[in-house]
């Protein structure tokens, strides 16, 4: 997790908002937040987790919010952060009171919190969570820490670090407990607890199971009294005990064959008796049967009668019914015939009023017929009204046409007029400026005056040149004579110095010498001669310029003669060039705009002229071409209302209203036409339909003839037959028929009859046989033998099976009792080790360190790798920390006490011997190694950032600086903030936070050095 | 022809491995004045760092004045600028008196056009520019910016045209720190050379290894003594400036001090510590003793501190933890299995049936658990 942005409004002492900008450190800044102390350094870090956990630090259980905030003002923290790649911003405003917006006095809010991602372009984008509860738990996903975890390992806090190192050993570790998650193996540990109390619940139960065995066994040998030697106390001698039983069953084998077969034989006999008994018995039931047949037997008689009149009456059945039939045939055809006489008659009565209705046709068709020359009259006139609209429209138009055309040629004359009177003023403005003479002239002219004027200037020049050479001159000429006299000078000097009191000056010829001369500065001839050329070369330039101005005047005088004009002189000439020059100019503009009106505006005017005219012309044309079409219809019209038919004596349509007519009259023909075709296709239909029916009627008068003559026929041949077969009458064959219906089953009841006297005969011939002159038995007698015989036969097979299966019992128990014996043998080792684990992963069993314990030192002991190698590196190799493996106390013999080793003394010695710095640089590098091995477990716990709190002060400068660059090495890829108020670290830190007191309460600033 | 010394540095009141180094530095203070009595030179340039903290000790300032006054009273012009150690407010107490004297210590930013000019007795002259330690706050590299264009006004409106001297502390780019200055952390520290172009020689201070920035001309005269015990080895002193008209550059001599007691780094076996004669020498020096034995001793420092009684740091480099990343590895290869395999170890589980019935129920155990999640 790494800051980006805090800010906050109303929080502990800060009154108004503060902001802080971690984003413009660098990712991996060491920074400082100082401040003189209680301004409130600490606090951010307090706010810091507020902002993720929603925790207050002990003493502030009241909410955050600030005394120093105004009523209205909404006190919140808004925290922005980072956590790898993504970003988030989290804000948590605290309840406070505002003013009601409706009536007096204040309602206090309620907090709010949301939680939302941060695009990378700074925007707010989804929000995830604004539930109190979902946030924070949100939160704690992503970091990965618990607020109790990221307050131990994020914030190093003041004097609370000490308590990982002074405390004592069950102290530490719970502490350790809360950062570094041992749930799994206890788990592990209450596992193979579960484990172990199974496994002794299965030791118990199949310990119970055997003696249950055994005292199964026991109770089974004692209920077939069998030795008391067999169950000795201790051991069961199951096999011995198994033998008797064996014995014992061999016997009642022999006992139960032996009562199996008496039983058989009375039996055997029983059934011999039985079966006598049943012949008798059966002899006497025959006799009854015969009895019965005799009974009835004149009934059967009656039977036979019966079925021989049936046999007549079916004989004839089926002329009889062709008879029916015929009759039935004849009958319908009657019908039917009656029926299409019906048909017929209605047809003839369709057909007279059809007839009827023809008679009014004519006046129809007549009607038709005036339709059908009107409408192709007047059709042609169906748009006549709109078109005469629109031509009278398009007159107007035309007409407006012309007169604007009118209003435009009335301008177009303005404009000519306008530029004519231009061309004028043109005209007499160049006449004007000719006066002075052509073009050429004029600028001939200028171009002299301009030379004149060159000429003056270079006068003037060389004139000064001349006065400046004459000066020259007479200096060289000065210098000249005075190089020359120092020169005699010199000489006179040279002189003097080869003077010698007494003897003669060669000059003068005095002998005494009182002034000589001083060779002083000579001048050699080279400069003399020098100075000679400088003269000569003064002179002759002199003269050379004299020249020139002699000439430049000359030629002044010829150029002036050759000007026009008085002005030549030098101040005039200018003036009037300029003039001139004016002049030309404005000549050119005014050819130029004359040119353009020439060449341009006038053919315009021209162009323009002709195609009004020519528009004029085209639009009267149009105009008169219209009237002429509007008086051609009108024409047309009255022509076709005078064509009218005679015979129509309609009142004529009017235009207007002639489309809908024209409409009215094209149904009304439609429909007449409609209806005298129908009326012509019925009248065919009908006598189409009369033919048909005739036809019909004819057809079926023959047909019946044919049937009754059928009929006759065979109603004679019937009678005969009747009474060849002897009935009397029809009547009495139906009910003869009716009867025999029951032909078959009579028939076989008397078959029946027969059979079974005839059988009765046989059987009881045979029945005599088997009796064989025997008597009665009694059975009574031989039943009694069977029972008793078959009572002792069941008793014996009895007990023979239950002997059986108690030896099976006592064998499958025998061997039940071997497997479970010795599979509790086999067990018993894993169980013990069982106990011993489970007791040894709970701390009961020696050495009475649990895997919680273990695991925690383990823990402690990769902190210990870190703590030290920035102990060592503090303490320049002298201190070390350790941890104690052995000792009385459980957490001592884990491993969980600590010791400091002393390279210098070559002792080890418990921690709070310590002096203050020295304990502050191993808190401090406890804490730090705490910090490395709670991110590396945490599995992808990332702490981009890391605060310490105080302690610097109980270091003297050395260590100071010691500390200084371990803190330097920390940073790595994450940001590193320091809260002291040492001053030498101010000056050594360049990015800081300032604390500083700003009535009421505190405020913050960012200060970056560098 | 002018001759100046360059000192830098000195770092009075400095603790060293928690004694204070004082006397030492009274020592090579004494020897530096002897020098310069006997050649006295035109000027003494001191670049910074003359105390170790912002409040230093009191003898620290008594040597302090002492090294002053015995300059000035021997007509030795001197120029001061406080360096990153030291607190500049403090620095400039009766400054504008000893200015009097020709003792200019120039601690604040408000004459940097304003050379110290300096005269030798043929005549010879030259500037000195001062230019205080930067503070953190502000931009370095503007700021210096800054002043060295107004000092470069200055000498052309000077029309002597004489040659000029810039002194600064500051850390150039390019040189190489010797471990016992002290650190900085953020902002930007390090200045680029070129922004001191222009001036005949640079006196520097703050890296106390004496050293070229760069240029032949731009010079760390490092501290006059070691102040680490990697230091020790190294010759320490000061340098001496020779500019002469005709010449153009300056000639850049190194002068060596002769520290109180030498610093000596010792890595041996405990009993050749004890007993080896070749040591019998360093009964004086200040001793780093790393001893090589794998097995701790009883009271080492009370032993070796009769052979050596300044020895000052003491480590057992066999028991030192060597920072590698075994901890990462380990980390890597702790799983659940391992763990109870040497808890089973730790619990006095003995290779055999038992140790397998142990292992099995373990195993099936975290199976069942892993299942479980």
């Amino acid at each position: 997790m790494r800051p980006l942005h805090l800010e906050l409004c109303g929080i502990g002492p800060f009154a108004g908002t503060q902001r802080i900008d971690f984003a413009s450190l660098d990712d991996r800044a060491l920074f400082l937040i100082h401040g003189p102390t209680g301004q409130g350094k600490s606090f951010i870090f307090d706010v810091l987790c507020y902002a993720l956990y929603a925790d207050t630090p002990a003493g502030r259980e009241d909410n955050l919010k600030s005394d120093y905030l105004s009523d209205g003002v909404e006190p919140y923290i808004d925290f922005k952060f980072s956590l790898g790649r993504d970003s988030y911003r989290v804000r948590r405003a605290l309840p406070y009171n505002r003013p009601r917006k409706r009536g007096e006095g204040v309602t206090t809010t309620t907090e709010v919190q949301s939680l939302s991602i941060l695009n990378p372009d700074g925007s707010e984008g989804e929000i995830l969570a604004d539930k109190k509860s979902e946030v924070n738990n949100l939160l704690k996903d992503l970091i990965g820490l618990d607020s109790r975890q990221f307050r131990q390992v994020v914030m190093i806090p003041q004097g609370d670090f000490r308590k990982l190192l002074l405390a004592d050993s069950g102290e530490r570790e719970s502490l350790l407990e809360r950062l570094f998650d041992t749930s799994f193996y206890l788990d592990v540990q209450d596992r193979i607890k579960e484990m172990e109390d199974e496994s002794n619940l299965e030791e118990k139960s199949s310990a119970d199971q055997i003696e249950r065995l055994k005292g199964s066994l026991v109770d089974l040998w004692q209920a077939e009294d069998l030795s008391p030697s067999f169950y000795e106390e201790g051991a069961l001698l199951i096999g011995d005990a198994e033998n008797e039983l064996k014995e014992k069953k061999a016997l009642l084998s022999a006992a139960d064959r032996a009562a199996s077969r008496a039983r058989d034989k009375a039996a055997a006999e029983l059934a011999k008796a039985g079966e006598l008994n049943k012949h008798h018995l059966r002899l006497e039931e025959l006799k009854g049967l015969k009895r019965e047949l005799e009974l009835s037997e004149p009934i059967m008689l009656k039977l036979a009668e019966k079925l021989k009149r049936d046999s007549r009456a079916l004989a004839i059945k089926d002329s009889f019914q062709e008879l029916s039939s015929a009759r039935n045939n004849a009958e319908s055809a009657e019908d039917e015939l009656k029926e299409a006489n019906h048909r017929l008659e209605a047809l003839l009565e369709q057909k007279k009023s059809l007839e009827l209705r023809l008679q009014q046709a004519p006046g129809e068709k007549a009607h038709l017929e005036i339709l059908s020359r009107r409408i192709p009259l007047y059709s042609g006139f169906r748009n006549d009204f709109h078109r005469r609209l629109s031509i009278q429209k398009k007159i107007d138009e035309t007409q407006a046409l012309l007169a604007a055309l009118d209003v435009s040629r009335v301008k177009w004359q303005e404009n000519k007029d306008t530029l004519s009177r231009r061309e004028e003023e043109i005209a007499c403005s160049l006449l004007e400026l000719e006066a002075l003479g052509s073009r050429e002239t004029r600028a001939q002219l200028i171009h002299s005056l301009e030379e004149l004027s060159g000429l003056h200037l270079t006068l003037t020049e060389n004139e000064v040149k001349l006065a400046e050479a004459r000066r020259i001159k007479e200096d060289s000429a000065g210098s000249l004579m005075r190089l020359k006299s120092r020169r005699e000078v010199n000489l006179a000097g040279e002189l003097a110095a080869s003077l010698e009191d007494e003897k003669p000056c060669p000059v003068c010829g005095s002998i005494h010498h009182p002034s000589p001369a001083h060779p002083g500065d000579g001048s050699d001839p080279g400069e003399i001669e020098a100075a000679e050329g400088v003269l000569t070369e003064a002179e002759s330039r002199f003269t050379a310029l004299q020249t020139l101005i002699t000439s430049d005047k000359k030629k002044i005088e010829e150029l002036t003669v050759k000007i026009p004009g008085e002005d030549t002189g030098v101040n005039d000439v200018p003036e009037r060039i300029r003039t001139l020059k004016e002049g030309l100019g404005t000549e050119s503009v005014l050819l130029v705009e004359r040119d353009a009106i020439r060449s341009v505006q006038l053919p315009e005017l021209a162009a323009e002229s002709e195609r009004l005219t020519g528009r004029k012309e085209q639009k009267t044309q149009e105009l008169k071409n219209l009237q002429g079409d509007l008086e051609e219809m009108g024409k047309r019209w009255n022509a076709a209302l005078s064509n009218r038919p005679a015979d129509d004596t309609e009142a004529p349509p009017s235009l207007e209203e002639l489309p809908v007519l024209l409409g009215n009259w094209e149904d009304e023909k439609l429909q007449l036409t409609e209806l005298l075709r129908l009326l012509d296709l019925e009248e065919r239909g009908i006598s189409e339909k009369i033919i048909a029916a005739e036809t019909d009627t004819a057809v079926r008068k023959g047909q019946q003839k044919k049937n009754l003559e059928n009929l006759a026929r065979r109603e004679k041949t019937f009678t005969e037959v009747l009474e060849s077969s002897g009935f009397s009458d029809e009547e009495a064959l139906e009910t003869a028929l009716k009867q025999a219906e029951t032909t078959e089953t009579d028939g076989s009841k008397l078959e029946e009859w027969q059979n079974r006297k005839n059988e009765n005969v046989t059987m009881f011939e045979e029945t005599i046989r088997n009796i064989a002159g025997r008597l009665r038995p009694d059975l009574s007698l031989f039943e009694r033998e069977k029972s008793k015989t078959s009572e002792l036969a069941d008793g014996a097979a009895r007990a023979l099976a239950a002997a059986e299966e108690k030896l099976k019992k006592a064998q499958s128990l025998g061997k039940e009792l071997k497997m479970l014996e010795e599979a509790s043998r086999e067990k018993a080792l894993r169980n013990g080790v069982i106990r011993r684990l489970s007791g040894q992963l709970r701390g009961t069993m020696p050495p009475k360190i649990s895997l919680n314990r273990f695991f925690l030192s383990r823990r402690l002991e990769e902190v210990l790798v870190q703590a030290t190698l920035r102990l060592s590196l503090l303490s320049r190799g002298r201190f070390t920390l350790k941890r104690r493996d052995e000792g009385k106390t459980a957490s001592a013999r884990a491993g969980l006490d600590l010791l400091i080793s002393d390279a210098w003394t070559g002792t080890e010695r418990p921690v709070n011997t310590l002096s203050g710095g020295q304990l502050f640089m191993a808190s401090l590098s406890l804490a730090l190694g705490l910090a490395d091995v709670v991110q590396a477990r945490s599995g992808g716990v990332r702490l981009e950032a890391l605060f310490i709190d105080e302690g610097f002060g109980t270091l003297d400068d050395e260590a100071l600086q010691g500390v200084l660059q371990v803190l330097n090495n920390l940073r790595e890829n994450r940001m590193v903030g320091v809260i002291s108020h040492v001053p030498e670290l101010k000056r050594q830190i360049a990015d800081r936070i300032e604390v500083y007191r700003d009535e009421p309460g505190s405020a913050l600033r960012m200060v970056s050095g560098g | 022809m002018l001759r100046i010394l360059h000192l830098a540095d000195l770092h009075l009141g400095r603790i060293f491995h928690g004694e204070s180094l004082i006397e030492d530095q009274a020592h090579l203070l004494d020897q530096l004045i002897a020098l310069t009595a006997k050649n006295p030179p035109d000027a003494v340039l001191l670049s910074g760092d003359i105390y170790d903290r912002a409040l230093p000790p009191v003898e620290a300032v008594k040597l302090f004045d002492r090294l002053l006054s015995t300059l000035s009273d021997a007509g030795i012009t001197v120029v001061a600028i406080p360096g990153n150690h030291d607190s500049a407010g403090r620095m400039a107490y009766a400054a504008g008196a000893w200015e009097k004297l020709g003792v200019h210590i120039r601690a604040d930013y408000q004459r940097l056009d304003e050379p110290v000019n300096i005269k030798s007795r043929d005549g010879s002259s030259c500037d000195i520019f001062a230019l205080p330690f930067v503070e953190l706050t502000r931009d370095k590299s503007a700021f210096i910016k800054n002043a060295v264009e107004s000092m470069m006004e200055a000498r052309k409106n000077n029309a002597q045209n004489q040659p000029a001297i810039l002194m600064a502390h500051e850390f150039v780019a390019g040189s190489t720190e010797s471990g016992s200055e002290r650190l900085y952390v953020g902002g930007s520290q390090s200045v680029s050379g070129e922004l001191f172009e222009g001036f005949d020689y640079v006196a520097l201070g703050h890296i106390h290894s004496a050293q070229r920035a760069g240029d032949e001309t731009i010079r760390y005269a490092g501290s006059p003594m070691a102040y680490a015990f990697d230091e020790g080895s190294k010759e320490k002193g000061f340098l001496e400036i020779i500019l002469d008209n005709g010449q153009l550059y300056p000639e850049v001599n190194f002068i060596p001090l002769k520290p109180f007691r030498s610093m000596e780094v010792l890595e041996d076996s405990l009993d050749n510590l004890l007993n080896n004669p070749d040591y019998k020498g360093l009964k004086n020096s200040y001793i780093s003793a790393r001893v090589t034995d794998p097995l701790s001793h009883m009271n080492l420092i009370g032993r070796l501190r009769e052979r050596f009684p300044y020895l000052r740091e003491l480590r057992q480099t066999a028991l030192e933890p060597i920072a590698a990343d075994n901890s990462r590895d380990s980390a890597a290869l702790e799983t659940p299995a391992s763990v109870m395999s040497d808890f089973l170890n730790r619990t006095g589980w003995e290779d055999g049936d038992e140790r397998n019935i142990a292992e099995e129920l373990l195993s099936e155990a975290l199976n069942s658990l892993e299942a479980r999640q």
